[in-house]
């Protein structure tokens, strides 16, 4: 599971290069999905996604959240309210939130 | 001693109940909006301080890590309180039931601080159970029911679910020491 930690803007330039490498070799362009963070929940606590597409966690809630995969092969820095993290999705992965353990979600890979 | 955390927290719990309950049924000496942010704001720095005695005494790094979350999220709901009544221009208002909170807190703390290792760990998890409990009973059938502010009652009902994992999350640990 890769992940990186971009901007707004960011997030845009790589859905476009996305796009443009749509239109030139055909293939099918990666998806944003979001995912909130809101009353110490993964809304939608499940999403099934296709390998490459990019899942965005919103934090909407009144405190700080993480996104750590279960065997912690990947993390998110800590997320302060009303700040986001994007990652790119490479396999199927169980995800909990380590400053909240019962906070828990999953991305499976169609 | 062993009974001491719990004998000492029971009757913390007790009382916290009862004194809410007591103004609740008496109808004319309920909370006023001033008095149930005093509430929230001393339920908040009481689970502050148990953490930081945690966060001393514990070599636990699991218990350590609740510890520094309860810290984490006391403190950011005790900075969204004082920003609604800056707002509101009220100022919370000392009351029987926040100094009967502090008083009693005083008692468990100077419990837990008796105590060391293993026996610490398992206190102070055991209290933060039996606090939580207490705590989101009191929010949600008495504090929330008498705020008449809209906007303190919603940051009350906003709170429930944070105080609700940290029960979940607090039982998972006790789980490990029973």
């Amino acid at each position: 599971m890769r992940s990186v930690a971009i901007s707004a803007k960011g997030a845009l330039l790589v859905l476009g290069i996305a796009l443009a490498q749509m239109s030139c070799n055909g293939t099918q362009a990666p998806t944003t999905h979001v995912v909130e963070i809101a009353r110490m929940q993964f809304i939608p606590a499940e999403l099934t996604v296709h390998k490459g597409d990019t899942v965005v966690f919103v934090n909407h809630d009144m405190l700080t959240h993480d996104i750590t995969e279960e065997g912690k092969l990947w993390t998110s820095s800590k997320l302060p309210p009303d700040s986001s993290w994007t990652m790119v999705t490479t396999q199927t992965a169980n995800y909990y939130c380590s400053l909240h353990p019962v906070m828990k979600g999953k991305i499976i890979i169609q | 001693m062993k009974k001491t955390v719990s004998a000492c927290l029971s009757c913390a719990i007790f009382c916290f109940l009862f004194l809410t309950t007591d103004a609740s049924a008496q109808g004319k000496s309920k909370l006023s909006d001033p008095e149930v942010a005093s509430v929230a704001v001393v339920a908040n720095q009481i689970d502050i301080n148990y953490a930081a005695i945690a966060k001393q005494k514990s070599k636990n790094a699991d218990v350590i890590n609740f510890a520094e979350t309860m810290a984490r999220d006391h403190k950011a709901v005790i900075g969204q309180a004082a920003a609604l009544v800056k707002k509101l221009g009220v100022t919370p208002k000392d009351n029987a039931v926040s100094k009967k909170l502090m008083a009693d807190a005083e008692k468990t703390k100077k419990v837990l601080r008796s105590k060391s290792g293993n026996a610490f760990d398992k206190a102070y998890v055991d209290n933060e159970v039996a606090y939580h409990k207490a705590v989101i009973d009191a929010v949600q059938n008495l504090l929330i029911p008498e705020t008449e502010n809209g906007e303190l009652k919603q940051l009350l009902t906003n709170v429930l679910p944070a105080l609700k994992e940290h029960l979940g999350h607090a039982e998972m640990l006790q789980k490990k020491f029973n």
